[in-house]
């Protein structure tokens, strides 16, 4: 949680992670040397620097792409999510040196600046066959700069939650554009159809990955909504104006939660303790969903990187200060309802008891 | 604790079982998947030519300067099985994307005139160019070269422009489109453009391109670069070169999705 700016607040499981994914990048650099080495000696170093750099950054945009809906599909891969940015630094680094190698080999040493050159060597931009597509690596490299840049916590508390995450969906403008730069680009040069499937099999990855993770979202969405309210006695009508039937005590799992939609606002209903509490469902780190979380030690943990709050206030544990708006829950028999009016982030509200 | 009811917090010291044989899944599919693509991408590429690109190794070269069409250094190299002299035409270039009369003292330099020049060399194909770092010493004499270009006759040829620098193996691969640019920026900086023909046979031969005249095309070559092209000219054999004298008009795009055709020159 964010209440100092280390540089990186290290873990057990980053260092694991980074370690491995280190393992992964030098592995896959040396298998690729020496292959085209083996199989292509006639290759250049700047080519084949190029080259290994420019497929790995694009093969690691796929991973970090798919692994946000592969958890939503399946969350036991959360663990892939937590260092996620570390991925994407790593990933720029690569697609960097992949542009600064391109840049010099392509641009430099000739009667133009290196840069005027990228964009006036070849103006056919009227012409998708002939446009050209090293504007497009240029362009995806600047968002990927700006993603890498602002991934600290500290960009993300003082660009707001809502900025940095309009900023880091950037990535899909991104990935389009890669698409298009090696369709336009190497795809152009290569006469195997091996390279085309595979680039095809990639997008097409992605693509599936994300339509089946928000559809299953849609249907999670469709449950969430409100439902018929049951017959209740006019005292308990009294008592219950503004409130919206939310679902049965015996639907929500012992310190779980369950997500509601009511009249648009997003609420996560927590259990625990004999008790009920709500509050907005979207975390203050990057819009995690609470409602998939869990209370441990008293606290509602979100499921991506374990941020914390406490459910009677929406407030994180001191020395924290991440905050989320509250909920009035009450119990009436069995039936749970819930004002979806919020109250200002952090406010106290007394849970309801289950009787 | 059931695989249900375990809960991932990452930075909690231990990872719960079944989110950590998740996780052990997805690195053995990477481990298994990445060496995979790894082969494939680097399998089906279409691979490299055998150019070669003496990078780092100086050659010292005596011969005759030839300035028209293109800067060429005429070097003898011995006899034929009839005992004739046999000469060798090196095409003259500049370090980096520059032409030859960017070296200093180069543009003085006269047709005819002895000179020992010392750079890289770069040779592919039965075609050889120079990248001269330095003229090492000229001699004021000029003796014009005797003329044994031969005229070949009008021709209509098929193929691609770039540079022959990069071409002949400077960069791998010097033509298609990743070398688009790279190819312009050499033809704006006066190396000599090139057209690459390669016929049904998979045989392939190179045309410097000049103008009818002589003249220097690459002011108006770029927006051809890279692209299948047509083109007629007179066709001429210089020493182990062939130069395509080419009417400007008569150049068209020849691949798929091209812009429309048009002559190369006002």
């Amino acid at each position: 949680m964010s209440v100092l700016y280390d540089p990186i607040h290290w873990t057990p499981h980053k260092r694991m992670y980074d370690r491995l994914m280190l393992s992964f990048v030098a592995g896959y650099l040396l298998l690729f040397g020496v292959l085209q080495l083996a199989l292509h000696p006639q290759i250049t170093a700047e080519t084949l620097i190029i080259r290994a750099t420019g497929t790995l950054a694009f093969l690691m945009l796929h991973i970090i792409l798919s692994i946000g809906p592969l958890c939503r599909l399946y969350p036991k891969f959360l663990p892939l999510l937590y260092n996620r940015r570390h991925l994407g630094v790593t990933m720029f680094l690569l697609a960097l040196t992949h542009g600064i190698f391109n840049l010099v080999q392509f641009h430099a040493l000739g009667n133009a600046d290196p840069l005027v050159s990228l964009f006036g060597s070849n103006t056919q931009y009227g012409s998708l066959a002939r446009f050209p597509f090293q504007a497009l690596g240029f362009f995806a490299l600047i968002i990927l700069f700006l993603m890498a840049a602002t991934s600290h916590d500290f960009w993300l508390k003082n660009l707001t939650p809502p900025v940095w995450k309009a900023l880091h969906m950037g990535v899909y403008g991104a990935y389009a554009m890669l698409v298009l730069h090696v369709m336009l680009g190497v795809i152009q040069l290569e006469k195997s159809p091996v390279l085309t499937g595979l680039t095809g099999l990639g997008m097409f990855t992605v693509i599936g990955l994300h339509v089946m993770a928000a559809w299953k979202q849609a249907q999670k969405e469709a449950g969430a909504s409100a439902r018929k309210q049951p017959p209740l006695e006019t005292q308990q009508e009294d008592t219950l104006r503004g409130f919206v039937y939310a679902c049965e005590v015996a639907e929500i799992p012992d310190n779980r939660a369950k997500l509601l939609i009511l009249e648009g606002e997003n609420i996560a209903l927590f259990k625990y303790d004999g008790k009920l509490s709500a509050v907005h469902n979207l975390c203050k780190h990057q819009n995690g969903p609470l409602s998939e979380g869990k209370v441990i030690d008293g606290c509602i943990t979100c499921p991506w990187h374990g941020y914390q709050y406490l459910p009677e206030n929406g407030q994180s544990p001191p020395p924290f200060e991440e905050k989320v708006c509250t909920y009035d829950v009450q119990v009436h028999g069995s039936s749970v309802f819930v004002n979806p009016k919020p109250y200002p982030e952090g406010t106290s509200r007394p849970p309801a008891l289950i009787v | 604790m059931s695989p249900d009811t375990e809960f991932y917090i990452g930075w909690q010291k231990e990872i719960p079982p079944s989110f950590k044989r998740a996780v052990r899944r997805f690195i053995t599919g990477a481990g298994i998947a990445i060496p995979l693509l790894a082969f494939l991408i680097v399998r089906y590429q279409s691979g490299f030519s055998t150019a070669t690109f003496e990078f780092g190794t100086t050659t010292e070269l005596s011969g005759t300067f030839i300035r028209d069409p293109f800067p060429f250094l005429r070097v003898a190299g011995g006899t034929d099985a009839h005992g004739q002299a046999v000469f060798q035409n090196i095409l003259l270039v500049a370090p980096g994307k520059f032409g030859f009369d960017h070296i200093e003292g180069a543009a003085a330099l006269k047709n005819g005139q002895a000179v020992k020049l010392a750079g890289f060399l770069v040779y592919h194909d039965g075609k050889t160019a120079l990248e001269v770092h330095r003229l090492e010493n000229s001699t004021t004499d000029t003796a014009t070269p005797e003329n044994e270009n031969q005229p070949l006759g009008a021709v209509t040829l098929r193929g691609e422009i770039t540079d022959p620098k990069c071409m002949l193996g400077v960069m791998k691969p010097g033509e298609g489109k990743p070398h688009r640019d790279c190819a312009v920026r050499c033809i704006a900086g006066g190396i000599p453009p090139v057209l690459k023909v390669t016929n049904t046979a998979g045989e392939t031969e190179y045309y410097l391109l000049a103008g009818q005249k002589g003249e220097a095309l690459n002011d108006c070559l770029s927006d051809f670069v890279a692209d299948g092209v047509q083109v007629r000219g007179q066709l001429e054999q210089h020493g182990d070169w062939l130069v395509l004298y080419a009417d400007p008009a008569t150049l068209r795009r020849i691949n798929k999705g091209a812009l429309g055709a048009g002559p190369m020159c006002n």
